[in-house]
């Protein structure tokens, strides 16, 4: 057969203006009969009485032949044939009319007739002579000739047969070969006498009693339902193996989409009895009516959220199509290269054997989806834009400026700008994920590569939904934003503000209004661009229905109130154009925000936090941030509204501007479904209704098809989504950021005796309460109970004093409602064990203190106290000296640990100097300030309240102050209240004149902070500055590249929350290595943490599954900690 | 704590006590090699005794660990030079320091205490025959405390 005739497969070969090549086919006959024809006795008789009465020879057998192999060898009568050799064989274009004219009464029939495979599909065997140079007219090869193992290539010509049988011009129906299943079945009826090698068989779905039709079968057994029939006979012969038969049966239920047509292919020349097998080759066609009307796969899916039993349907159809690719073997194409179909039911098998395995891998896989499919591309591929000098200060990186084309992109503004007319594709080139690209089977690629279009060598599947496009399906996003994800510490603030810089208001708005203007005032004004009027205008329209309160000068931009004057100062100074402002909106400074940014006032930006963003949108107001339309609005930190049911993030989504943009370096932090809020807001259709994002993205993933529900995240994303990681190379294989090493040491310490005692204590009672609750079964109806004996340990471990103050800064127990918090109290262990009584009287601190008088003398400037310990004189500062009830002197520091080292050692603690024995009860303290006239007073110390950490932390501290001054050091605790201790217990130990310490916390209000960090930052080389930063507050967005030391002094259940802290002092900016350490007390809870961290690690940030897999995950951890 | 650590060995170096040699390992800055010598109006007058002195890691919560190298004949001093001092043991103190530690040792060697023996045959001897006793720590001095033996003979 020739490439003119695979075209046939086409529809457009039977329109008029593809006659030259049915012309071509005619005066070139390449065709004969093959042995089909000898069994067809009666048929061959026929024609040949017909041509001996005629008589009219070559031509007229020519003109079968054409026609035949147009239409179907066996689907016209010798009569109908004849008849149209009448009327049309001497027309020039004859045989194309006949054939034309054989289809429309072929169509009129098929409708009334029930579909049928073998009742339409006739089949011709001809032999493919596509390698055949074309003008070679006589090579005409006798049917005999052709060897039994080309079969294969008879695909095409089968195909052809079918496609043009089953053409209908009303519909342009086609099919094309998809790929083909072998199998042995067994006979069930013994045949009267051979069944010819080739013969087209059939197959027949029989329905079961008491199902219904359609439905899937549970059952294991399918191959009873199906049969196989002879189709001449039209009997039945047998059955075809279960494996092949729960692929086929379902697929018969679509028999008018998927076409499957048998062939025997042996008999070994022998009737066939009961039980003999049967070869079979099962030829499988695509036929158009699976590419349905539309190929828009977006306009479709939609549809099927609604529907939902046709969605069950749909899905059962899916699972049928995927089984019967698997079967063909046909893989997907992606690039050059092909891959595994992603195929269901190879999944399931697995799971259960390796389901760490599986998940671990999967996280890895979306791992690359945002490394590799994203944003290595995009640094090859983007253009770099660079902002004008004259209204932005700041020299953006590389990758900057590329992500300001992309995002300029987005916004639909990069054309405005760009004067070179090179395209940057953002959507074009993208393929909708979800889709895989399949090359029609290559038997045919023969014929189709001079002719055919480059597309229809492909063909497009969603295996998902079990839908079929000849065209790429193509994400189209109409949003005007996205998200810009870059890892902590590239600049995405930067990248931020020289977006708003470039396009800070909306110019196609403004000419509206301009040329509203210019319409009233009659022409007054010039600065209308005429060529673009006509779209102008109607955009105009719309526009002006709605946006009546349209700021369309203004963007807003939402931080976490951290960030809010960073933001402000940020913008300070990249912004070079005077005419831009930009203002904070916060604690209702400016009073209508509405008419405020609509006027002729407006400002540039307008900044403000989520807090606000969700008080008013509790408050009805006409006045605020919900009755204006902004240009745009930036969502700095984006992940704060992962949580869809929370106020914030209902409050953000319900926001309206004409563009979006999201700031994330962790777009998700514990779930795909955090992704769900950003695409919410970001209000990318179709998926961001909840039915659409649980359909294929939620229940896939719960169900272990994580490779599914990651293609649909890729596919939701990759338009809207860039990410550059610290770790990418720009074009020229420049890493994006070098960054000097950072060192992150882990420091296990181990608790003083009195901590350990209390620890103990109480540790003895939360392991009693989960043991309790694990054989009850209810151990998470305890939850909150285990939540606060959990956390009491992890105080115990920070500092003893913890456990007198109330939880209220603790993430874990944010929600407790009054009930609980009186738990909290009483699990507090006995009072006695916390605070022992403490033995010196007041009587007798008067005493010593007059002996201490006498020792010591007055008070002088320089002190002289000495430690027997450490051999220091002048122990600084005056409150770390520690008096013992003899009266001899030590640093707070050699003294405890002295008593702790024979606490521990059960030896008797006895003064180092004079050996009397002595109590850490009685430790003394010289009381501040020193009044003059009455000289050194002395206090009573509750010493066993130093905590270990802070000690550890003190000899660090002293170690920086004597070798780096100047020194700016971090301090992270998610305790406020051990920051509190920190701050008081650090500036006692520490001399006041070389340390500064200053407290960011929650507590603060806006202003406060700001100051904080503006003095933490100056640098000051008389005196390290220490920042006391609580994990909670200070944990995102702060840039404190000013320090370069920090000290965790508690860990988090989430390393990545780690991660982020340690991040604020290692991004760019920072010049020295930075060392972390993390304070770890041994043998406690905090080490098990630890554990519970690296286990969260290697799974990836992605680990919770549905709530079911959560409660699962939690009992494991709890169990983790008392292990 | 390091620091304490170099502060006390910078001043055994500088200012030594008399008698009485310290001087850190050049690899290992928590052994030191010691020398004392034998206090006057003792049997072991005339005598340079080699110790090694190494400092735990809980020094100075724990007591620095002191042996003799040179062979000894002292009640409170085994065979293998290990030393029956109360300050090493019991009552060590952190507020005592390597030179006190040393001080003790040289004051062990001026006043040998039998009562609390570590060499039993030693003490024993010591207790019934003191004259052979200290005739016999004489000789033993004579024999392997020599100064002009430059290598010390360990046991």
């Amino acid at each position: 057969m020739t490439q003119e005739q695979n075209a046939a497969e086409k529809p457009r070969f039977f329109r008029d203006e593809e006659e030259p090549i049915v012309h071509l086919q005619e005066s070139r006959p390449l065709f004969v009969q093959d042995e089909e024809d000898d069994e067809d006795v009666d048929r061959s008789g026929d024609r040949d009485a017909v041509q001996s009465s005629d008589g009219s020879g070559d031509s007229r057998e020519r003109f079968y032949e054409s026609l035949e192999d147009l239409i179907g060898k066996n689907a016209i009568s010798s009569t109908q044939l004849l008849s149209m050799w009448h009327s049309y064989g001497k027309v020039e274009n004859g045989i194309s009319i006949a054939a034309n004219e054989y289809f429309e009464k072929e169509e009129a029939l098929r409708v009334s007739k029930t579909t049928h495979n073998s009742g339409r599909t006739a089949d011709v065997e001809v032999i493919d002579l596509s390698d055949e140079e074309p003008d070679d007219d006589l090579s005409i090869l006798p049917s005999s000739s052709e060897p039994p193992a080309s079969l294969s290539n008879k695909r095409t010509s089968s195909q052809a047969g079918l496609s043009s049988n089953e053409y209908s011009a009303e519909t342009d129906q086609w099919s094309r070969f998809i790929g083909s299943i072998h199998a042995i079945g067994f006979t069930t009826r013994p045949t009267v006498k051979p069944v010819p090698v080739g013969s087209r068989l059939g197959f027949k779905k029989s329905v079961p009693k008491g199902v219904p039709a359609g439905k899937p079968l549970q059952s294991q057994h399918c191959s009873h339902l199906i049969r196989l029939v002879d189709v001449a006979q039209n009997r039945e012969l047998g059955r075809m193996p279960e494996e092949i038969a729960r692929i086929l049966y379902p697929l018969l239920n679509y028999s008018d989409e998927i076409s499957l047509q048998p062939f025997l292919l042996s008999n070994n020349d022998k009737r066939f009895s009961v039980g003999d097998d049967i070869y079979v080759r099962i030829d499988c066609y695509l036929t158009s009516r699976a590419f349905g009307k539309s190929d828009d796969g977006s306009v479709r899916n939609k549809a099927s959220v609604i529907n939902h039993a046709m969605e069950s349907h749909q899905l059962h159809r899916a699972e049928a199509i995927m089984a019967l690719f698997d079967a063909i073997n046909i893989k997907a194409v992606y690039g050059d290269t092909t891959y595994e179909i992603p195929s269901g039911t190879q999944q399931e098998n697995n799971v259960s054997s390796s389901q760490f395995q599986e998940e671990a891998l999967n996280v890895n896989q979306l791992k690359s989806f945002y490394r590799i499919t994203q944003s290595a591309e995009s640094l090859r591929k983007l253009p770099e834009t660079t902002p004008n000098e004259a209204i932005f200060k700041l020299d953006l990186r590389r990758y900057q400026k590329q992500s300001l084309s992309w995002m300029l992109k987005r916004e639909f503004e990069y054309e405005h700008l760009s004067k070179e007319a090179t395209e940057i594709s953002i959507d074009g080139n993208s393929m909708n994920p979800l889709w895989k690209k399949f090359s029609w089977p290559s038997s045919s690629k023969h014929a189709l590569v001079q002719e055919e279009e480059e597309d229809s060598k492909f063909f497009y599947a969603n295996l998902y939904t079990g839908e079929f496009s000849t065209e790429k399906p193509v994400i189209k996003t109409m949003i005007n934003g996205g998200i810009l994800a870059d890892e902590m510490g590239l600049g995405k603030t930067i990248s931020a503000l020289a977006l708003i810089c470039t396009a800070d208001y909306d110019k196609d708005y403004q000419k509206k209004v301009d040329k509203a203007k210019n319409v009233s005032v009659n022409n007054s004004s010039s600065k209308v661009d005429s060529s673009r009027t006509i779209q102008d205008f109607t955009q105009f329209n719309l526009s002006q229905q709605k946006h009546d309160n349209y700021a369309y000068k203004t963007t807003l931009i939402v931080v976490p109130m951290s960030l809010l004057n960073q933001w402000h100062s940020e913008f300070e100074k990249a912004n070079r154009d005077p005419k831009k402002r930009c203002e904070i909106y916060y604690g209702n400074n400016i009073k209508d925000i509405a008419a405020y940014v609509v006027g002729p006032n407006a400002p540039s930006v307008i900044i403000t936090t989520y807090g606000v963003i969700q008080s008013e949108y509790s408050r009805t107001t006409t006045s605020g941030v919900f009755n204006a339309i902004f240009f745009r609005i930036i969502l700095d930190e984006g992940h704060t509204i992962r949580n869809r049911s929370t106020r914030t993030s209902k409050a953000v989504i319900a926001m309206r501007s004409s563009r979006k943009w999201i700031l994330t370096g962790t777009p998700i932090i514990n779930r795909l479904d955090d992704l769900f809020s950003l695409v919410q807001f970001l209000n990318l259709e179709p998926w961001s209704h909840i039915n659409y994002w649980k359909r294929y993205v939620s229940i896939p993933f719960e169900k272990g098809q994580y490779g599914q529900a990651f293609d649909v995240i890729n596919a939701v994303l990759e338009p809207v989504l860039l990410r550059r990681t610290k770790n990418m190379k720009d074009v020229d294989g420049k890493p994006l950021v070098s960054l000097p090493p950072k060192e992150v040491c882990v420091e296990k310490l181990q608790f003083s005796t009195s901590e350990n005692r209390v620890y103990q204590s109480m540790l003895k009672d939360a392991e009693n309460s989960v043991k309790e609750g694990l054989a009850k079964g209810d151990l998470l109806r305890n939850y909150t109970n285990i939540l606060v004996h959990i956390l009491r340990l992890r105080q115990v471990c920070c500092h003893l004093d913890l456990l007198q103050k109330k939880p209220e800064d603790d993430l874990d127990l944010e929600d407790l409602d009054g009930k609980s918090s009186q738990n909290v109290s009483a699990m507090l262990p006995a009072r006695s064990l916390i605070s022992p009584k403490n033995s010196i009287s007041q009587d007798k601190l008067n005493t010593l203190s007059a002996t201490f008088r006498e020792i010591h003398g007055t008070p002088t400037p320089v002190n002289t106290f000495e430690c027997a310990i450490c051999t220091t004189e002048g122990i600084e500062p005056l409150s770390a000296v520690s008096i013992t009830e003899c009266l001899h002197t030590f640093c707070e520091l050699c003294l405890t640990e002295y008593i702790d080292f024979q606490q521990k050692k059960n030896l008797p603690v006895n003064c180092p100097y004079c050996r009397e024995p002595i109590s850490e009860a009685c430790i003394l303290k010289l009381k501040e300030p020193i009044e003059p006239k009455t000289g050194y007073e002395l206090i009573s110390f509750d010493s066993h309240f130093q905590s270990t950490k802070i000690k550890a932390l003190l000899i660090h501290l002293k170690q920086i102050q004597e070798t780096i001054p100047g020194e700016q050091i971090i301090i992270f605790s998610q305790f406020s209240s051990f920051l509190d201790i920190l701050q008081s217990e650090l500036s006692s130990h520490l001399s006041r004149n070389q340390v500064v310490i200053y407290k960011f916390d929650g507590r603060l209000d806006m202003r406060e902070r700001a100051k904080i960090l503006e003095r933490f930052h100056e640098k000051d080389l008389s005196c390290i500055k220490i920042l006391l930063l609580s994990l909670k507050a200070g944990g995102v967005g702060l840039n404190l590249t000013c320090a370069s030391r920090a000290f965790m002094m508690d860990p988090w259940w989430s390393p990545g929350m780690e991660d982020q802290a340690i991040d604020r002092i290692h991004r760019i900016g920072q010049q020295k290595t930075v060392k972390v350490v993390r304070f770890i007390i041994e043998n406690s809870v905090e080490e098990k943490m630890l554990k519970i961290q690296e286990k969260k690690r290697m799974l990836g940030d992605v680990v919770e599954g549905d709530e079911a897999e959560k409660r699962h995950k939690r009992i494991e951890e709890i169990q983790m900690l008392f292990q | 704590m390091q620091s304490l650590q170099t502060q006390e060995t910078e001043r055994l170096v500088s200012d030594p006590v008399p008698g009485i040699t310290a001087e850190p390992h050049d690899d290992n800055l928590r052994y030191f090699q010691v020398t004392i010598e034998g206090p006057q109006q003792s049997p072991y007058e005339n005598g340079i005794f080699q110790l090694e002195l190494f400092l735990p890691d809980d020094y100075p919560m724990e007591a620095p660990k002191v042996r003799f190298l040179t062979k000894i004949y002292h009640p409170n001093i085994d065979r293998l030079g290990r030393i029956c001092l109360d300050v090493l043991k019991n009552n060590w103190s952190p507020a005592l320091q390597i030179r006190t530690v040393l001080l003790s040792v040289q004051a062990l060697l001026a006043s040998p205490n039998p009562n609390d023996p570590l060499a039993n045959d030693v003490a024993e001897e010591w207790i019934k025959h003191e004259d052979t006793a200290i005739a016999e720590a004489k000789q033993w001095t004579e024999l392997y405390a020599k100064p002009t033996q430059s290598e010390p003979q360990p046991e």
